[in-house]
């Protein structure tokens, strides 16, 4: 009776320091607004971030055994470690204009290297093995997924100042993107064989309307057909979210996913934002949590269930928290302004995304080099944008 | 004088979990055991959660169980740590109010 009194004692006592502890432990996490979000020039995290990617890029060694490290995981995350970063180096020059001769030089070696690389080894250098499993339906073989970000990194340089050698080359790729695009019958493109992806398709949308602020060229019409189709064929009726990837058929492939839908809600703000406004909120009624101080991102709406890949990451059990999902809702919620909620996001990035601070750099274990380029890209995001959408009709 | 202070200590840390010393006690070794994995550099090694392996001089499944390794001991620390000497607290103050038996001793071991 007595040991029994003393368990229940016991147990008694746990449930009320558990009630006491957990709804305060995301106190212990929680950062202040101005070390995320920039007053003037940089945010800290920013800046923190930033240093370590630059180090990155200005030390051969490091940067070889980081892609060597990438590339045994993963070809398309060294690619789009790459663009993200020059992305945000874009939005850090106009950010500081002090810095922008430094940036402007980071953002040429990482340009004129992919390009190199492209050229070397073809753009299956940067795909996944699967891209060689079949053929292409569209030859010759070329991907969206390297034509979109490679042509919105010649653009993000560009609108930070005009580079001669690049307007060509952006326009080269630029007629490319259209000209497959427009070959398909539902203006879709291959990223993999007989597989495209919203994202994609996307980031050339906002390639598109880049080179239209650049060299005055008007694609309003295909963007204005293109969204009119993914509408009516590539919208999840259940949810009303665009969904993730497609044959050149349309045929849904994956349904709406959330290492794709905030993303995309950002991109398709220089080219619909009303558009882009309704997936964000859809986005966040659907995929969006917060819970104790604490947020994140579900991979799939309850309604749709796909397969754990190499875009949703690791994916918690019970709560759904994905890692794909919940990085990219850093860069929907900054680009929407939901302070909320990025303010729960970063209170679980601290909390559950293991920084790690040395000599000023930042970086998160719990990510990789695109991990956290997108965690820099969402922390700078803004001028380069409002540049771009300056643009629209 | 020393050996008598180990003894304490030992006795300490092998508390009943029932009573507050022993709550306080595993507290304790999962705040120590978190210290020495942290001291040892495995958060680098979370970093498998993104799918990328850490360094290529390490196999993925020894840094997949390091990793591993770390989060179960931060987690203990972060989380379950704290409870433990919140109920430790907590439960201290549950045996004056609630003793366990007419003469009031609410511990079959001194709480240090």
């Amino acid at each position: 009776m007595q040991r029994w009194r003393q368990v229940l004692l016991m147990l008694a006592a746990l449930m009320l320091a558990t009630l006491l502890w957990v709804p305060c432990l995301h106190w212990f996490f929680v950062p202040e607004a101005t070390a995320y979000i920039p007053v003037t020039g940089l945010a800290p995290r920013a800046c923190e971030l930033a240093a370590r990617h630059l180090q990155l890029w200005t030390d051969p060694a490091l940067k070889q055994r980081e892609i060597e490290r990438m590339r045994r995981s993963n070809a398309e995350w060294d690619f789009m470690g790459r663009t993200f970063l020059v992305w945000s180096l874009a939005e850090m020059a106009l950010r500081e204009p002090a810095q922008q001769a430094h940036y402007l030089g980071v953002m040429d070696t990482i340009i004129a290297e992919t390009l190199r690389l492209e050229r070397a080894h073809g753009q299956l250098f940067f795909l996944m093995p699967y891209a060689r499993s079949r053929p292409y339906v569209q030859q010759p073989l070329r991907s969206l997924f390297v034509d979109g970000e490679i042509a919105l990194m010649l653009a993000a340089r560009r609108l930070v100042a005009e580079k001669e050698d690049y307007r060509p080359l952006l326009r080269e790729r630029l007629a490319v993107i259209l000209e497959r695009l427009q070959r398909s019958e539902r203006l879709l493109a291959e990223s993999y064989p007989d597989e495209g992806w919203l994202f994609d398709h996307a980031v050339a949308l906002a390639a598109l309307r880049a080179g239209d602020r650049l060299d005055g060229t008007d694609h309003s019409a295909f963007i204005r057909t293109w969204l009119d189709g993914a509408k009516k064929n590539l919208t999840d009726p259940k949810t009303g979210l665009l969904i993730s990837s497609f044959t050149t058929r349309a045929q849904p492939l994956d349904g709406p996913e959330g290492s794709t839908i905030w993303m995309v809600a950002h991109l398709l703000r220089v080219v619909d934002t009303d558009f882009a406004a309704d997936q964000y909120r859809r986005a966040r009624r659907e995929l969006g949590r917060t819970l104790l101080g604490f947020g994140w991102s579900r991979e799939w709406p309850r309604s749709w269930t796909g397969p754990l890949d190499v875009d949703s990451g690791a994916v918690i059990p019970v709560i759904e928290a994905s890692a794909g999902g919940s990085g990219m809702a850093f860069i929907g919620a900054s680009s929407f302004g939901d302070a909320a909620f990025l303010r729960a996001l970063h209170t679980s990035l601290e909390f559950a995304a293991f920084p790690i601070r040395r000599a000023g750099r930042l970086k998160y274990a719990a990510s990789n080099q695109v991990g956290d380029a997108a965690l820099l890209y969402a922390c700078v995001l803004g001028p380069l944008w409002q540049r771009i959408a300056e643009a629209r009709p | 004088m020393k050996t008598g202070l180990l003894k304490q200590a030992w006795r300490w840390l092998n508390a009943p979990l029932t009573t507050p010393a022993g709550l306080a006690a595993r507290a304790l070794v999962m705040l120590l055991g978190f210290a020495i994995i942290h001291a040892l550099g495995w958060r680098e090694h979370t970093t498998i959660l993104s799918g990328a392996p850490t360094d290529a001089t390490i196999g993925r499944a020894t840094a997949a169980a390091l990793g591993a390794t770390y989060i179960c001991a931060y987690l203990g620390a972060i989380v379950v740590a704290p409870i433990l000497l919140l109920a430790a607290a907590l439960l201290r103050g549950l045996r004056r109010r609630f003793p366990l038996h007419d003469g009031g001793r609410a511990c079959d071991i001194k709480t240090p």
